[in-house]
């Protein structure tokens, strides 16, 4: 596809062209943006101690290219509150940021509860499990939010390495994003088919973009987000930045069966409410898969539902808030 | 309140506010896999470090040695910061390291992923500081320093760099604590026993080449050895064979000859060689012997003023001294008569091992400990005692 092509050539970079943060942080502060790190965590004690170091030593400390970075929690049950507070970050619990809209357990909900508690232009989330992770997590998303204005969501992909013998070689996502979601995307919104890697953990927003989308609670997030900036804004409100490799713990086959299950709720509903797709039956929120006991099959029902909470600008608390006028 | 004490209240003030910046040099660093020979990737790691820092002269030597100057006020005198870059972790060894329970877990950290580091934030604690030293300080990460390194890289830096050294403080990750101001003698050599693959039944010890080095460790064992000067041999590491049902066709020994006595080292390294000879003889399986370290044995004076000042700060500090030779770069300074000392950085634990750990709260003390030491020593500006 023509716009494809075009869009790679112009809106497809690697961190390598953005090193040089005291000029990133020069035109941070000409333009007057604030930046937020937000990193979700549920039971993270072993990982974000290392994510929190390594972002607030080159980013804060050093030069001064985010101006706060808060943990929002699902409800750890391990040290992790305690290690977040050692190492000198907001540590938030998510169902005590606007308490009187309910908590929902789920890593979309903490990134939509940010979107209330912290104050920057720009949020960027990452995820805590990263365990080589490095300030380009966060300057290279960023990036190109401060040199190109007409970009407001820049997603983060993990593939080039910088020197390669052959001339091509494939690329792309993880196994749920080559099974399910490029797929649908080249069945439905074919002009997305360029995120190298749309369920990637890592991205960075313009709040006026955050505010206007819904957020799944849970496996949907990363793919709704895709299809309702694309719906509103088209492919042009993009970006897609390579940062290289990026090491965490891979989930067993049977655990991306219930990702791919969330996902495809998420899709579908969009799917529909676009009149691309005429769902008539009520469709079953439950899982099954099965496992095998004294040589006889189980079936395991896994309940899956695919929450959603509105866009934020809906809320009245968040109005108030900001000064944003009903 | 003592001047000192106050000083170091400022410099713990300091060394805390930049608390991520030390960890993160820490982890940026520690995470390259650094084996001896193999220490290329961590030195570059630091040159970005004094780049970004605005380390002055900074460039790499042929040993792959890193050097950097921070220009002193009068700079009439050169100390040297040293810390050595290799590890004892091989490069496949996953190198991850990770924060919790105040403590930095990962293989190499203590030895010495965290000393390196030190040389990427003591440009940055001096600056925020505000207060430059009189003397020079070369900051020098060196190569090939463990095991058949043998202190190549301090060697070579010392045989080689055109600046006069006038002191040295070499710094290790662990431990917290040591203040080491002499060097032992020192050999250190490795044993090879091979049998071959057909069995002979007239051969003593053919059955396994296990059984021959045994033989060599027993004879060895039996030997002679002063108690003064204190003289010990170091069973390091043994290896042979593959499996339960076939005999070791090879088998090794790591050890090493330890004294304070040149001589006596000298001699009971001659005593190892004549025992493997007499062993092969009676056994005729083949060994070799290869010594490949040396150290010769020296020292400063208890009375120096480099040794006073620093356990005068670490007095100060609240931190247990402990006194006590050293094998380190500190060794290649004695050589050349040059006064100096090695000192830890942190506590650790399981050092050697791939989940060794060091405490995060021990690396602000023992920064300060340096920092403090650095400026006792600068005091004299360029007429220093040393």
């Amino acid at each position: 596809m023509e716009s494809i092509k075009q869009w790679l050539s112009t809106n497809t970079f690697h961190h390598s062209a953005f090193w040089d943060i005291k000029k990133l942080v020069e035109e941070k502060e000409r333009q007057g943006l604030r930046i937020s790190v937000c990193i979700p965590t549920l039971n993270e004690e072993k990982t974000v101690g290392k994510v929190l170091v390594m972002l607030r030593s080159e980013l804060m400390t050093r030069y001064s290219l985010v101006d706060e970075i808060a943990v929002i929690d699902s409800g750890s049950t391990d040290a992790t509150r305690s290690v977040v507070e050692e190492f000198g970050a907001d540590f938030y619990f998510s169902g005590d940021i606007c308490p009187e809209l309910g908590f929902k357990k789920g890593k979309g909900e903490n990134l939509w509860k940010a979107i209330y508690q912290l104050s920057g232009d720009i949020i960027v989330y990452v995820d805590a499990d990263i365990t080589n992770i490095h300030p380009r997590f966060v300057y290279g998303l960023v990036a190109p939010l401060i040199h190109m204005p007409e970009v407001q969501y820049v997603k983060a992909f993990y593939d080039r390495p910088l020197a390669f013998s052959q001339g091509i070689r494939p690329s792309g996502g993880g196994r749920v994003t080559e099974i399910v979601t490029r797929p649908l995307f080249s069945l439905f919104f074919p002009e997305l088919t360029a995120m190298i890697q749309p369920l990637s953990g890592e991205y960075a927003v313009r709040r006026p973009v955050l505010e206007r989308i819904p957020f799944p609670i849970g496996y949907g997030v990363e793919i709704s987000h895709l299809i309702d900036v694309y719906s509103q804004w088209g492919l042009g409100a993009f970006a897609q930045t390579d940062l290289d490799q990026r090491v965490h713990h891979n989930q067993p086959t049977i655990d991306l069966g219930k990702m791919s299950f969330g996902i495809l709720q998420a899709f579908l509903k969009r799917a529909q409410a676009l009149n691309m797709i005429d769902v008539q039956a009520e469709l079953s929120t439950m899982l099954r898969q099965f496992e095998v006991a004294d040589s006889e099959f189980r079936q395991k029902e896994i309940p899956i539902v695919e929450e959603e909470r509105p866009p934020m600008i809906e809320i009245d608390a968040y109005r108030k808030k900001y000064g944003i006028d009903t | 309140m003592s001047e000192l004490k106050k000083d170091l209240d400022v410099i713990r003030e300091v060394v805390e506010s930049l608390k991520d910046i030390i960890l993160s040099n820490a982890i940026s660093i520690g995470e390259i896999p650094s084996p001896t020979f193999g220490e290329t990737a961590a030195i570059k790691r630091l040159e970005d470090f004094f780049m970004q820092e605005d380390v002055k002269d900074v460039s790499c030597d042929e040993a792959g040695n890193i050097q950097g100057t921070i220009p002193g006020k009068v700079g009439a005198r050169n100390i040297a910061l040293v810390a050595h870059a290799d590890t004892a972790f091989e490069e496949g060894v996953d190198h991850t390291l990770s924060l919790r329970d105040q403590r930095i877990f990962g293989p190499g950290i203590a030895d010495n992923s965290l000393g390196l580091s030190v040389l990427a934030s003591v440009p940055t604690i001096l600056q925020k500081l505000n207060r430059p030293l009189n003397a020079n300080l070369v900051l020098v990460g060196v190569t090939r320093s463990l095991g058949r390194g043998d202190l190549g890289g301090i060697r070579f830096f010392l045989e080689n760099n055109k600046v006069p050294i006038d002191a040295g403080i070499c710094i290790e990750g662990v431990e917290l604590g040591r203040l080491n101001y002499s060097a032992l003698s020192m050999m250190r050599g490795e044993l090879t026993c091979t049998v071959p693959e057909e069995y002979d039944w007239d051969r003593l010890g053919a059955s396994s080449a296990i059984i021959g080095v045994n033989e060599v460790i027993n004879r060895v064992m039996e030997l002679p050895l002063p108690r003064r000067p204190a003289t010990t041999i170091v069973m390091g590491a043994i290896k042979g064979g593959n499996s339960y049902h076939k005999r070791a066709t090879e088998a090794s020994l790591k050890f090493e000859l330890r004294s304070a006595s040149n001589e006596i080292v000298a001699e009971a390294s001659e005593r190892v060689r004549q025992i493997v000879k007499e062993v092969e003889i009676v056994t005729r399986d083949h060994f070799e012997l290869d010594i490949f370290a040396s150290r010769n044995a020296g020292g400063i004076p208890i009375g120096h003023p480099l040794v006073r000042s620093a356990r005068e700060v670490m007095d100060v500090l609240g931190i247990s001294v402990h006194d006590g030779p050293s094998m380190s770069e500190l060794a290649a300074f004695i050589d050349r008569g040059i006064p100096a000392i090695t000192i830890g950085v942190t506590h650790g634990e399981n050092t050697s091992r791939i989940d060794g750990s060091v405490s995060i709260e021990g690396i602000y003390t023992g920064l300060t400990q340096l920092m403090g030491i650095l400026f006792a020593n600068d005091a004299g500006g360029d007429d220093g005692e040393y």
